[in-house]
């Protein structure tokens, strides 16, 4: 073989590993990272499909829910609170067992945001009012149960009960009512 | 003898010349190795090229198919859902710390003997967990005081029973609250205070024994405003 040949064919082994090296490799550690993506994508793909089936299925649950279990979820705990009609309530309670309520006042609190009070609940407003009132035991028992059985719940936060001078027990008392606070709200507590 | 006669065809050798050897090919290897290399790296460089259109169509196919999931992603109904869940957890957790004052009452009342006298009682709720109780307690003699303790104690519902400030007088000394309440007539007037700790779980508020301990209570409250008008807009909204 002559020496041109074998320059030749070493030349031809650089032009291959050149080739090699500047082309396919590149091109392998290229479609290495697309296939990468394409795992991701299949991943993240998946991961979004199921939150969406989740989505769907939690949904449908909530669509179950009839309207009046709705209405009486609402009207448990509101998004709002209408004082005047909170007391017109309390004070039709009393008037059921022939007590007339001395005195009702209405007090905005929001426990929601007070981290001490023990009686916060997250994403719940409370609002108090404070009443007092005179009567007979069994006027009071029968009051207090008609309170645990509102529609909306009126929680009984203090309660004091002293005898009067005409033989009745004098009743003062605070009562809770709860509103929903909007989750924009809560968020933007978290966020602050 | 005669001489080898030259005409044959045959070849003669040469004894003393040794046998050509074959030249080893080493030339003719790296050819192959040379013209297989200069071959494969175009081939490999045109299937490298066909695999990665391949693979970024894929990968192209992929992405889409995740934009198509995301933009399936409903953020309205996804914050309706949260909306709901919110509400239904603070409801219950309100419903679950909901406890039963006439309950307490009643518990105390069942387990509070004859001779002893409430004179006055305050109570509130220190905790969504804990209700406290203070109370002005009178009865005529000690052993009064010591037996109600005893039956306090036994009673499951209440966690703690502590009585305090024990006083003992002559009924002189406190004529008045004697006539005013109905302690029966005696000489001397034991009077302390008592404190009672309730645990939520004890006295928690149940509908159904509710309902049922005040079956002859008119249970019909007036029909409030309470956020009605919200609710069937939300109602409208939420129910397709």
């Amino acid at each position: 073989m002559s020496k041109f040949s074998l320059l030749t064919q070493l030349g031809l082994i650089v032009i291959a590993f050149t080739i090699g090296s500047l082309y396919i490799k590149p091109m392998v550690e290229k479609i290495g990272l697309v296939e990468d993506k394409t795992a991701l994508y299949r991943e993240e793909s998946k991961k979004v499909s199921e939150v969406n089936q989740l989505l769907t299925q939690k949904l449908s649950i909530v669509d179950s829910v009839t309207p009046a279990d709705k209405d009486n979820l609402l009207r448990y705990l509101s998004d709002t609170i209408d004082d005047i009609a909170v007391m017109k309530d309390v004070v039709a309670m009393f008037n059921q067992v022939s007590v007339d309520v001395d005195d009702i006042v209405y007090k905005k609190t929001d426990s929601s945001k007070n981290v001490e009070d023990p009686n916060a609940i997250k994403g719940v407003m409370s609002h108090s009012f404070s009443l007092s009132a005179s009567m007979q035991y069994d006027q009071l028992m029968t009051v207090l149960r008609s309170i645990e059985m509102n529609n909306y719940l009126l929680q009984i936060t203090e309660l004091k009960i002293s005898p009067d001078e005409v033989g009745q027990i004098t009743v003062n008392m605070v009562l809770n009512a709860y509103t929903k606070v909007p989750r924009e709200s809560i968020v933007s507590d978290v966020t602050q | 003898m005669p001489p080898a006669s030259s005409s044959s065809f045959i070849p003669k050798r040469n004894p003393s010349a040794k046998p050509k050897q074959p030249r080893v090919k080493s030339v003719f290897i790296l050819s192959v190795v040379s013209y297989s290399l200069f071959i494969a790296a175009p081939l490999a460089s045109v299937g490298v090229f066909i695999y990665h259109l391949q693979a970024t169509k894929n990968s192209n196919e992929a992405l889409e198919e995740l934009n198509q999931a995301i933009d399936s992603f409903n953020e309205s109904d996804y914050f309706r859902l949260l909306e709901f869940n919110d509400r239904l957890s603070a409801t219950k957790a309100l419903s679950d710390s909901h406890v039963s004052v006439a309950t307490v009452i009643d518990i105390i009342a069942s387990t509070t003997a004859e001779t002893i006298q409430f004179k006055n009682l305050d109570l509130k709720r220190v905790s969504r967990d804990t209700l406290v109780i203070d109370a002005d307690l009178e009865t005529s003699a000690f052993d009064g005081a010591l037996f109600q303790r005893g039956q306090y104690d036994a009673e499951d519902s209440i966690a703690s029973a502590v009585f305090s400030a024990v006083k003992f007088q002559t009924a002189d000394a406190s004529t008045e609250n004697v006539q005013s309440s109905n302690v029966p007539a005696s000489d001397k007037i034991v009077s302390l205070k008592a404190t009672f700790t309730f645990s939520a779980d004890a006295i928690a508020y149940t509908p159904l024994s509710a309902f049922t301990a005040s079956a002859t209570v008119p249970t019909e409250v007036s029909s409030t405003t309470f956020g009605t008008e919200n609710f069937q807009e939300e109602t409208n909204e939420i129910i397709p």
